[in-house]
């Protein structure tokens, strides 16, 4: 380190010296730079006040976590252990039994909230239309496809479009029969993998993020709609996609 | 803090075997510490209680990647962080605003020629402390409150921030100056109202 030759180079030293963690040769130094630098020992001691108080007071500022709290985040744990063992053996299954397993898992799992119940819900739509539903020949051409939503269901409906940069290909577009029809199915495959956003047309609360059955979803309301991002596996790139289609379905 | 989409077998079978229930065990008794932490974060508990949900799925998902013999809490608090830093993201706002010269000029501004030390201590509340904590900037925020009041060390405020660690003592020294500031400013104004009354 640097000798102390002016006012700046005390300021990275500062901490480590009110922490009582500075090398000594360091503590030397700052001494004497302390020692004829009134301006440099005020805000020494302002930095020291401070840090007594609050380290002193800290027990008074932790929280204790409601109760409750431990048992839900401890419930993590099996749904984590839960949605790994269906993954790897969902594979080979056919899509009925899949389904059915995925649909008695739903209920032996136990959902905490209605937004829990309704990403099961996707989550296991996403599955099903992802091995049933044909693809369209050509790429959807999002205007049209918007139009045809709205003279038939009613409501507005911006789609993201194909995203090159983001490596992302809008294949489809349907209305979801499994939730109760009103809710549009936007398909997509993300660096050649499968991705839903789901547009629903209400507001459905608090914004998540969560695993739904082993798939990464973002759940987010915006404009009276609620809107959902569901992919396989936890990508560790999904906020980026997410951000696109939050910018992108207003 | 990254976490990578997991090779399918060997990273199932570690969280999910037997063997996770220890990990288990000694991640949840830092849930205090992370809800506490969580609740200066979002300042609403419904948002605290949230995150702190969020960090335990991520942490139990990843538990894999965690070295034993490393710091849990270190580790725990660098998920919730990241965790909370994408929510703001998702939320639109800017996840960590510093506008560092003025919080500069807001510390060289006040000063007041008060002897500092345990007057302070002694005058201060703690629901004082908890407002004062409450309006720092939030970088400077996250930085003192992980090191006086979670007492981690320096490098894993910086994995935990991902900063780096002359950043984290920056950001220590000017959060607790402006802390002391803001501090000063409470009593004076109590003072004022004293005297007005």
């Amino acid at each position: 380190m640097a000798d102390i030759r002016t006012c700046r180079d005390l300021e990275e030293r500062l901490t480590p010296y009110v922490d009582g963690e500075a090398p000594p040769e360091g503590r030397r130094e700052t001494d004497v730079h302390l020692a004829k630098c009134p301006p440099c020992r005020e805000r020494m001691e302002a930095e020291r006040a401070a840090r007594e108080v609050v380290h002193q007071r800290r027990g008074a500022l932790r929280a204790s976590a409601p109760p409750g709290l431990r048992a839900r985040c401890a419930a993590h744990r099996t749904l984590t252990a839960h949605s790994s063992i269906r993954r790897t053996r969902w594979v080979p299954l056919s899509l009925a039994a899949s389904l059915l397993l995925a649909i008695g898992a739903v209920f032996a799992l136990g959902l905490n909230d209605r937004v829990e119940a309704l990403a099961a819900g996707l989550a296991l739509d996403h599955v099903k239309c992802f091995n049933i539903s044909p693809r369209a020949r050509t790429a959807p051409d999002v205007h049209a496809v918007a139009a045809r939503w709205q003279a038939r269901q009613g409501g507005a409906l911006t789609i993201p479009d194909t995203a090159p940069d983001h490596n992302l290909q809008l294949i489809n577009v349907r209305r979801c029969l499994s939730t109760d029809g009103r809710v549009a199915h936007l398909m997509y495959l993300w660096h050649g993998e499968p991705l839903s956003v789901y547009v629903l047309p209400r507001v459905l609360g608090r914004d998540r993020v969560m695993d739904s059955m082993g798939r990464e979803t973002a759940i987010w309301s915006a404009n009276g709609r609620t809107y959902a991002v569901l992919a396989d596996g936890h990508p560790q790139d999904f906020d980026t996609i997410v951000g696109y289609v939050k910018t992108h379905a207003k | 803090m990254v976490f990578r989409r997991r090779s399918p077998r060997a990273s199932s079978e570690a969280a999910a075997g037997d063997g996770n229930g220890a990990f288990a065990e000694a991640a949840l008794s830092h849930l205090d510490s992370l809800y506490g932490t969580a609740l200066r974060l979002t300042r609403r508990p419904q948002d605290a209680e949230d995150l702190v949900q969020d960090t335990y799925l991520k942490a139990f998902r990843a538990a894999h990647q965690f070295e034993p013999g490393t710091n849990l809490k270190a580790w725990l608090f660098a998920i919730l962080h990241n965790t909370y830093r994408n929510m703001r993201r998702h939320d639109g706002r800017n996840p960590v605003d510093v506008d560092n010269d003025a919080v500069e000029r807001a510390a060289d501004d006040a000063g007041g020629g008060q002897t500092p030390e345990q007057i302070l201590t002694r005058a201060t509340l703690d629901r004082d402390l908890q407002e004062a904590l409450d309006t720092l900037p939030e970088a400077f925020r996250q930085a003192v409150w992980l090191r006086d009041v979670e007492e981690l060390a320096y490098a894993d405020i910086a994995r935990v921030l991902d900063i780096p660690i002359g950043t984290v003592m920056s950001r220590i020294s000017r959060g607790r100056r402006a802390l002391y500031d803001a501090l000063q400013m409470r009593r004076a104004e109590a003072a004022r109202r004293v005297v007005s009354r």
